[in-house]
């Protein structure tokens, strides 16, 4: 008992049980402190069976839960923003202008960036859950939807005709040989 | 941070220049232009014959002008002013000029194998009456008052009216010298050669003695004979009534007389007698001599090219300059004038005279450019060998002569290269390679390309009818010349120096003969190795290709071996490519004949000159020679006639490598070949040989052709141009792109994204594309290109009786600014810019300051 009321680090008083409550659990002493209830402090030690002493495991347990969904929602939510970056990518056209360039880099570089930062972007929602909230579903989201808006941009680039999937792009290279033998008119 | 503003600052000037680069522009030379980086200098040819002309008006300059006219070899009736030897007039005639005389205001000649009488009008060059000569027609004699002009037959005088009528015919006895026709006296039979001989036996005159014709004053006959004695000129004008010697003059100069001429003048004061001596030398300079003073020179030996080559300038002007005699430069003075003229002209304010100033004064100027290393190679040296054994160097920003060097006279010189090449750029050696008349004896001199100093002369026992070059070796690239005497098998290899035969690399060496008669080419090889000191080369016959009976080769080309190809590729519209067939060793043969049925036919054939190999062959109906070729890199542009269509026709082969993974469309085996490097040699040989695919396309050319070139640039990324030699002495540059064999004639997406054009059988002739604008290069033999240190310029020389030089760019000046780059704006706005920037800084600070007290 004393061992468990050592480690008891937290009290809680709750105010609904003052009245009524539970009755039975009501171990009603005069050396109480005002407001103390009993019942709560049976089901503290019931919830602290493992004696790991934390008490609000369900409280956090339903908060992890709000921030992986909330790590859904942010991972969700650039499609929006992807999507509304290729249909300005669509609409600068597919000449070759400074604009449209501009534009195609920008699309290429942004998601590239993205995934590289996509451990920071999603750092906020696994902070101080010491692990129990996993971010690994939504960041594969993110970073696939990033990919998707790098995959249009690099479409967008092979219409511009600026990626090498020709053979032209490749032979320029390729060294004039010279003659092995020498002739001449005499 | 610090940047950004200087960025910015940039990016105008930037856009403008990619405007610049971008916006259209005529690729023809404005009228301003003209003259600027071109120069034309007339000749009127080897003087045969002249006639001196009474003095008349000039109508454009309004003053009396004393002239002669000179009829040359080269089939050209010029007039000459007397005071300056400047060319009044100039005429080419259908062939050679035989004599002329003087009648009035007309000078009538008689040509083209003395069956041709033309007269003109000797003040403007107009063409009076033309009528074929009477037969049997030997000269043509003058009355002594200059009033009429006979013809002197076997046995009659017959003289002509003032429009080409018959006036008069006078029979004439064998041994009359002056005969009486139609109120004049003509002088018929001239001084002839026996007493020529009895006059310079009583001078006691040398062989070499040139004697003039007669020259009448009033009733007085007087001749000149002139001598040249170790670099000193005498001329002794002798009375041949009286036989005494009325006047001697001696003239600081060198060559000895060929043909002299004789006239006088009546000086104003008394009754004495003033002479002009006009005088042709040895070595074809013109020149007028009157009292002991060369009044003016003109080297008419540059109407006889026979070889060029193009030379820079040593590092320092001094060698030249030692060679050639210092020009006078302009005064700071005249700079600044220059400089202050050409910036009131480019901010338009300056007055026409003012710009008629500026571009006499830029015209001095080029005459006074210095003869040193120019790091764009605009300004070089051309080195032109004449048939005289007379050689020049000109300067390529006027076309002034530098220096001459006289090689001697009486060969026939084949060929001009150059030997040697300091690799610090401190040394040039030109070999010049000469045979005597006979072939049987050949020269090899070593010429100093700066001086023109002589630093060896060889003669060799062997003809030099079949010269081949060697390849370039040892540090200095010496190149050696090799004489082919295929009789015996054997080649002469000609070094200046027998210590050189050591450097030369003569392993995988190959030569072929073209026999153009007999129908047959054949390919020899060199032994590599030297047979003892007499420098002889065992030759063996590797291959013959012997055409069909009856074939006759009419034209031949092979690509130059030292090309600069830049692109293994030819890129097409649909993003993929084709290798060129690089291999030199190509050589296009053309060969007309006569089919069975009579039908004429051009056969064209490209033969690998190294194995023999025929590698393509085609024909061409109704066609016939002859031809002119080009063949640069993997592309041949050839000309020929069509007897059908009675009209010329271009036709354009381009080789390429038909294997078939280098032609494949897919990307993947592509990447691994170019990975692995498989089918990715640096070497093409022969005897490897790949298959080939030739693309070909004809044309029709309106413009008839004499001769044909290509231009090459440094690098050979600059577009190519043929330019075409025409009949009417004209050069006109194709673009290569019109002569392409993939012009659709249906273009489709792809097509046009390859820029090209879509096919017409009808060259497109514009007058902005003769790049020869206004001139005629009177006698047009040969167009050569050369290149310069920019890539986008090449410079051309053409000649022929003339010289035309000028400096094309075929695919505009993407490595420089335009000529009309507005220097003094950019200036104006930095300087304008700079003055702001203080302004506002200072009134920025003021106001600071202000607001701080307030």
């Amino acid at each position: 008992m004393t061992a468990q009321t050592g480690t008891l680090r937290r009290w809680r008083s709750s105010v609904a049980g003052n009245g009524g409550g539970d009755s039975s659990a009501l171990v009603a002493s005069p050396l109480s402190p005002s407001g103390y209830n009993h019942s709560v402090y049976l089901q503290a030690l019931r919830e602290d069976a493992d004696g790991s002493g934390s008490v609000g495991a369900k409280v956090n347990v339903d908060k992890d839960a709000l921030m992986e969904q909330k790590a859904w929602e942010f991972a969700q939510s650039t499609v929006k923003q992807v999507g509304m970056y290729a249909f300005m990518m669509y609409m600068s056209g597919g000449s070759v202008h400074i604009f449209s360039i501009m534009m195609t880099f920008t699309g290429l570089y942004q998601p590239l960036m993205a995934i590289f930062n996509s451990g920071k972007a999603f750092e906020k929602f696994s902070k101080g859950t010491e692990g129990r909230v996993s971010t690994l579903g939504p960041r594969a989201l993110y970073c696939l939807i990033q990919m998707g808006g790098l995959g249009f941009a690099l479409y967008k680039l092979a219409n511009i005709g600026l990626l090498p999937t020709h053979i032209s792009d490749w032979v320029s290279g390729v060294q004039v040989p010279v003659s092995r033998e020498y002739s001449a008119r005499a | 941070m610090r940047r950004r503003p200087c960025c910015e600052a940039l990016l105008p000037l930037v856009a403008l220049l990619i405007l610049s680069q971008i916006a259209p522009r005529a690729h023809a030379i404005y009228a301003e232009e003209a003259g600027k980086h071109d120069w034309h200098r007339e000749n009127v040819g080897f003087v045969r014959e002249a006639v001196f002309l009474p003095s008349f008006l000039d109508a454009s300059t309004n003053l009396t002008t004393r002239a002669v006219a000179v009829l040359a070899e080269q089939k050209m009736i010029s007039v000459l002013n007397q005071r300056s030897g400047a060319i009044i007039w100039r005429k080419e005639l259908g062939g050679a000029v035989d004599g002329a005389g003087v009648a009035g205001s007309q000078l009538v000649t008689l040509s083209e194998g003395k069956t041709r009488v033309q007269s003109f009008d000797f003040r403007t060059g107009a063409l009076v009456w033309d009528k074929a000569a009477e037969t049997g027609t030997r000269s043509l004699a003058s009355s002594d008052d200059g009033k009429a002009v006979a013809a002197v037959t076997d046995a009659e005088l017959i003289v002509y009216g003032k429009s080409g009528t018959r006036e008069e015919t006078a029979r004439l006895n064998a041994k009359q010298e002056r005969v009486e026709a139609a109120g004049s006296t003509f002088d018929v039979g001239g001084v002839s050669d026996a007493l020529k001989r009895s006059l310079a036996a009583e001078l006691g005159l040398g062989q070499k003695a040139a004697i003039s014709e007669a020259y009448v004053l009033g009733e007085t006959k007087y001749v000149v004979a002139v001598e040249t004695v170790q670099g000193k000129c005498t001329a002794k004008v002798i009375n041949l009534k009286t036989k005494e010697v009325v006047d001697t003059e001696e003239y600081k100069f060198g060559g000895s007389a060929e043909k002299v001429f004789l006239t006088g003048y009546q000086k104003k004061e008394g009754k004495s007698v003033g002479f002009r001596i006009l005088l042709v030398s040895a070595d074809k300079s013109l020149c007028l001599l009157q009292q002991s003073e060369v009044v003016w020179l003109r080297e008419e030996a540059l109407a006889s090219i026979v070889h060029t080559i193009v030379v820079d300038f040593p590092l320092s002007g001094e060698k030249v300059e030692a060679a050639s005699g210092k020009e006078d430069a302009f005064t700071i003075w005249d700079e600044i004038n220059m400089q202050v003229l050409a910036f009131k002209s480019s901010l338009m304010l300056a007055t026409p005279k003012e710009s008629l100033d500026l571009k006499a004064f830029q015209l001095a100027k080029k005459k006074t450019e210095p003869a040193y290393f120019d790091s764009n190679g605009f300004k070089k040296q051309i080195l032109a060998l004449t048939s005289v054994g007379k050689l020049f160097a000109l300067h390529t920003s006027d076309g002034r002569v530098l220096w001459t060097k006289d090689l001697g006279e009486g060969d026939d010189y084949v060929d001009m290269w150059v030997y040697k090449q300091d690799p610090s750029h401190a040394g040039m050696q030109i070999g010049i390679l000469s045979s005597n008349k006979a072939k049987t004896e050949s020269k090899f001199l070593v010429v100093d390309g700066w001086s023109g100093a002589l630093l060896s002369n060889k003669s060799i026992k062997c003809a030099a009818d079949s010269v081949m070059k060697l390849q370039p070796a040892g540090s200095s690239s010496l190149q050696a010349a090799l004489l082919a005497d295929y009789e015996a098998s054997k080649g002469h290899v000609v070094v200046a120096d027998d210590s050189d035969l050591g450097l030369l690399d003569l392993r995988s060496t190959f030569l072929f003969n073209v026999d153009e008669a007999n129908g047959v080419v054949s390919g020899y090889n060199l032994s590599p190795k030297l047979s003892g000191g007499d420098a002889t080369l065992p030759l063996t016959n590797l291959w013959s290709l012997k055409l069909k009976e009856g074939q006759k080769i009419v034209g031949t080309a092979s690509p130059n071996f030292f090309q600069k190809v830049y692109s293994r590729t030819r890129v097409l519209g649909d993003r993929s490519a084709l290798y060129k067939y690089i291999n030199p060793n190509t050589l296009f043969v053309s060969a007309e004949s006569v089919g069975d049925k009579g039908e004429p036919k051009l056969t064209i054939y490209l033969v690998d000159t190294v194995t023999g190999k025929m590698l393509y062959s085609i024909t061409h109906k109704n066609a016939w020679g002859p031809v002119h070729v080009v063949f640069h890199e993997n592309w041949i542009v050839y000309k020929y006639w069509n007897i059908q269509g009675n009209r010329d026709e271009m036709s354009v082969l381009e080789l390429y490598e038909d294997e078939p993974l280098k032609n494949s469309n897919s990307i993947s085996s592509h990447l691994f070949n170019l990975i692995t490097k498989t089918n990715q040699s640096n070497f093409v040989s022969s005897y490897a040989p790949s298959a080939i695919r030739v693309l070909g396309q004809s044309y029709v050319l309106s413009l008839p052709v004499k001769t044909m070139t290509v231009t090459t640039s440094s690098l050979g990324i600059t577009a190519n141009q043929v330019l075409v030699g025409t009949l009417s002495d004209q050069i006109y540059a194709i673009d290569k792109k019109l002569l392409d064999p993939r012009r659709p004639v249906k273009p489709t997406n792809a097509d046009k994204e390859e820029g090209l054009i879509p096919y017409n059988e009808f060259l497109p002739i514009a007058p902005q594309k003769f790049i020869t604008y206004t001139h005629q290069v009177a006698g047009l033999r040969d167009i050569q290109c050369f290149p310069t240190r920019r890539e986008s310029s090449v410079l051309v020389f053409a000649y022929g009786v003339d010289m035309f030089y000028t400096r094309l760019m075929p695919s505009k000046s993407f490595d420089m600014l335009e000529d009309d780059f507005s220097y003094s704006l950019l200036v104006t706005t930095i300087l304008g810019l700079l003055v702001a920037t203080f302004v506002v800084r200072s009134r920025v600070q003021k106001d600071n300051l202000k607001r701080n007290w307030m």
